[in-house]
């Protein structure tokens, strides 16, 4: 099943009441989502209230969401109206349309712009991250890296990479579990500092 | 874990997708690896980095939150795409079965019964009658149009005993 397809299913679980479901959305987009609004407000603790209420505003307008666009394109919108409300009862400029759209809101990169505004806490917390994931990653395989790279940078599919690796998919879907399953590890103790607050 | 990471990457079925989202629901440590997959995935992106409190804050904020019931429109979708052909052949079937049993026992006499007065113009006025048998094909209240032009028709006066 496609990414797409997941995504409406969790959602059409989480339109019967389950607001699990929401929740496992909210872990694949929360960064995604928070990136996405950093772009625009700078300060990152608005960042993340902003980001938490366009969850919140998500959820109570989940009746509405019918499924004819990607979940993520409608959260993303959601997201930027958020912002921009935000941004007007500030009374700051809130971004024109034309300036940001959502309907390419999913392709933008400006990640050096965005690494900047994090918290002393946040910063601490993303540098652990970012530090522990590298250093497992130089530490892999060469075939473990170079299958999670195709798959999580480049956005291959695991036919897309057993092609360009040169192996069956059954080995594709073996070497990505096992990258990720090693990082994993190595995030362990870090996450498990926090475990009540994360899920 | 290995099914949660094909999960991840739209590497199962539809069956087991389901099977797996219903495992990551009941099992918390299958939603931490999902979690935690995520963020490898964001990290190796270098997406932003939330702090740690801001799912716990999301999923207080949700809990306060009435459950929504939505409309649950993609499955009426699917169900409508397989009843809507079956429902319309159901319903062809019986038009046509209804227009066959309308038709009354006699109607192949009726069909073999002479056409009323059109054809037989009276003798008083035989100039209109000839007029009206050479534009009858024209005529709306023919019950045959489109037929007529194919048609030779004649018109006999039987009362000199001519044919």
């Amino acid at each position: 099943m496609s990414d797409r397809e997941i995504d409406q299913q969790l959602v059409e679980r989480a339109q019967r009441g389950d607001k699990r479901a929401f929740e496992l959305l909210v872990t694949k987009y929360q960064r995604k989502l928070a990136r996405l609004l950093s772009r625009f407000i700078r300060d990152s603790a608005e960042v993340e209230d902003v980001t938490q209420e366009a969850f919140i505003k998500a959820y109570r307008a989940l009746p509405s969401f019918r499924g004819d666009s990607a979940f993520y394109t409608w959260l993303y919108r959601i997201g930027i109206n958020t912002a921009k409300n935000y941004l007007v009862a500030l009374g700051r400029r809130a971004p024109t349309t034309t300036e940001f759209d959502s309907e390419d809101a999913e392709n933008f990169d400006d990640g050096d712009q965005l690494r900047d505004v994090n918290t002393p806490e946040n910063e601490l917390l993303s540098k652990q991250i970012a530090k522990t994931v590298n250093e497992t990653m130089d530490a892999l395989p060469e075939e473990l890296r170079t299958a999670i790279v195709l798959r999580e940078i480049d956005g291959l599919s695991y036919d897309e990479i057993a092609t360009v690796m040169n192996c069956p998919i059954g080995t594709v879907r073996s070497r990505i579990f096992r990258a990720r399953d090693t990082i994993a590890e190595r995030l362990r103790p870090l996450l498990e500092t926090s475990k009540d607050k994360r899920w | 874990m290995e099914k949660i990471s094909q999960l991840i990457d739209g590497d199962l079925g539809q069956w087991e997708t389901r099977a797996q989202i219903a495992r990551l629901e009941r099992e918390p440590e299958l939603a931490d690896c999902w979690a935690t997959y995520h963020l490898i995935g964001d990290a190796l992106r270098k997406e932003i980095e939330l702090g740690p409190e801001f799912t716990r804050k999301v999923r207080a904020q949700l809990d306060l939150e009435p459950a929504v019931l939505g409309p649950r429109v993609r499955l009426m979708q699917r169900t409508a795409r397989h009843t809507l052909p079956i429902a319309a052949a159901v319903a062809g079937v019986t038009v046509v079965a209804w227009l066959a049993f309308q038709a009354p026992p006699n109607a192949p006499e009726l069909a073999l019964a002479p056409t009323p007065s059109i054809l037989t113009p009276s003798p008083s006025n035989a100039g209109v009658a000839d007029y009206l048998v050479a534009h009858q094909e024209f005529s709306p209240s023919t019950t045959m149009h489109g037929v007529a032009s194919y048609m030779r028709t004649v018109s006999a006066d039987e009362s000199n005993g001519a044919r």
